[in-house]
Parts: structure tokens; sequence; C-alpha cells
């Protein structure tokens, strides 16, 4: 399992776990090259986390040549997009569920068929959470 | 441009530089019955300042183009939503609007596109947002700006 969170960075798979703060369509739907499949963008900004749950068959490259394409192998960043066979229908996104933190009730979907998710902003660790409580205590103006 | 509103430029025509040197202006004098002939500019000076203008002039019919595309989408979209549609129906309609991506953008022009379109809008745009104007994937954006050695901020990206 790999987890990358700097460009480049790309994972592709049968079935996609996406994680974050501001799921949402973009744009129309597009044609692949070759065998003329349409796909649905996404992208997830603020904060995401996208993990393989269930890789290609046959596990190969199909959008990125980096592409990541092992079960569990995870993509995070400030910013992704990417496509899906299916589009985003109604109460496919979860809130409340994944991506939780105390400014934002997070959001998670899950894609499937061709898919895939790729970083275009990435940060180099976990983006740290920060409670105002916590940086109360930090200042130390709360006990 | 093409018919379908993708990214396609002209290329710069060199040859036409090398017709024409100066620009002038050239007055009749009807005491004398001759001309007085004045140069205003050479041809460089002028060729790019038309060119400038008919670049942005494609640039902002291709993103009208690819706006009005997406534009449409999202309202049978949004009607799919309010339950107009079902998954399957929705799923049928969306087919018409599906088209190619296109990723063969020379990367200077790609440039000069963001940098028109970021101006236009006088706003930082992220890579994903500037994909609708241009039909081009985000990511291919990210590449390429970064391999032009510019930081995304001189191309108005987030």
């Amino acid at each position: 399992m790999v987890t990358k969170n700097e460009v480049p960075a790309a994972i592709e798979g049968r079935e996609i776990s996406v994680i974050g703060q501001n799921i949402k369509p973009v744009g129309g739907p597009k044609k692949l090259p070759e065998t003329d499949e349409v796909v649905y963008q996404l992208k997830a900004d603020r904060r995401a986390e996208s993990t393989i749950v269930k890789e290609n068959l046959p596990k190969m490259w199909r959008f990125k040549d980096y592409s990541c394409l092992d079960d569990g192998d995870q993509i995070a960043g400030k910013q992704m997009w990417g496509l899906s066979s299916n589009f985003i229908g109604i109460g496919d996104l979860e809130v409340g569920t994944g991506g939780r933190t105390s400014a934002h009730p997070g959001q998670q979907l899950k894609i499937f068929g061709t898919c895939c998710m790729v970083l275009i902003k990435g940060y180099k660790g976990p983006a740290i959470d920060v409670h105002p409580k916590n940086e109360l205590l930090k200042v130390g103006l709360k006990s | 441009m093409d018919d379908a509103g993708n990214l396609y430029y002209f290329n710069e025509p060199t040859n036409l530089r090398k017709k024409i040197d100066h620009i002038v202006r050239v007055k009749e004098d009807p005491d004398n019955s001759s001309f007085d002939i004045q140069p205003i500019e050479g041809t460089e000076q002028f060729f790019y300042d038309i060119y400038s203008l008919i670049q942005e002039n494609n640039v902002l019919k291709i993103s009208l183009k690819n706006l009005w595309k997406v534009h449409s989408y999202n309202q049978e979209y949004i009607s799919y939503l309010l339950g107009s549609y079902s998954k399957d129906e929705f799923k049928e309609i969306a087919e018409t609007y599906a088209e190619p991506i296109l990723e063969d953008v020379p990367n200077n022009q790609l440039f000069t596109a963001l940098k028109i379109i970021c101006s236009t809008l006088n706003q930082h745009l992220n890579a994903t947002d500037l994909s609708l104007f241009l039909n081009v994937t985000p990511s291919y954006i990210s590449e390429e700006i970064k391999l032009l050695d510019y930081s995304p901020e001189e191309c108005g990206i987030e």
C-alpha cells in the first residue's frame, strides 16, 4: 500500500473511495479515446483522500503512467480531480461519515467502473486539524 | 477554433512579416500634386498588436463555446437532481453531451490562453476551473505549466 501526497500522483481502479470536504461534479461528460466510453468528471477541494477499494482487472494503466494500481493505494492533498463511469446521483454523497473535522462534517463518495483520481495540488504531510479549543490551550488562555 | 469548440490555435504567420517592412501613411498634397509618405512604425510591433488581439478573441470564443456546453449539460443535471428524469433517462441525455478531452495543446499556447482567461475574469482560478474553459484536463494544465517552469501564480492559477 502506497500513500502519496505530492504531485504527480494518481490512482486507478474499479472502485475508489473519495473522502473530502468539497466533493463536486465538474464540467460535462467526456468520451475516452479509443473506447469511446463515457465518463463523468468530479473534483475534491480543500482536503481530500482517495483510496483504491477494488483494483483494476487486469491491473494496467489507462490514464496516467504514474498511477498507483494496488488495493489500498492512496493519494491525499488539497485539490483532486477524477473520472468515473457513473455520475454523482441523488444520495450518492454521504455527509458526516468520512473526512469529518471540527470545521466541516466531511463528505464521502464511492466511484465505480472505469475510474481514476489525480492529485492536482498536494501537501506535505497530513493537514493539521486545528480546533479553536486546542489553539486556546496552546497559548495558555484555557485550562 | 474548430466547429466542436476545441482549443485550436493558428500558427504565427511568419511570412507576413517578410512581406511588409513598415507601416506608412500616404498623404496626397494637391498643391504640388505629389504624395507625402510618412513611416508610422515597423511591421513587427504592428503585427504583434494585431496578433495578440486575434489570439485573445480566439481564446474567448473557445471559452464561450465550452462554457455554453457545460451550462447546457448542467441544466439537464439539475433537472435530474430535481427529479424530472430517471437515472437511465439522464444517462441517455448526458451521453449526447459527451466529447473527447483535448490534450495536445502546445504548452506555450496553453499558458497564453490561461493568462487571457485569468486577466479577463480578473481573479485566480484553480486548474479544475480553468479546464472547463479550454476542454483540457486539470492534470494536463498543472503538468504543462510545471514543464514551462512557470509558477502557477504567474498563470493566475490558485
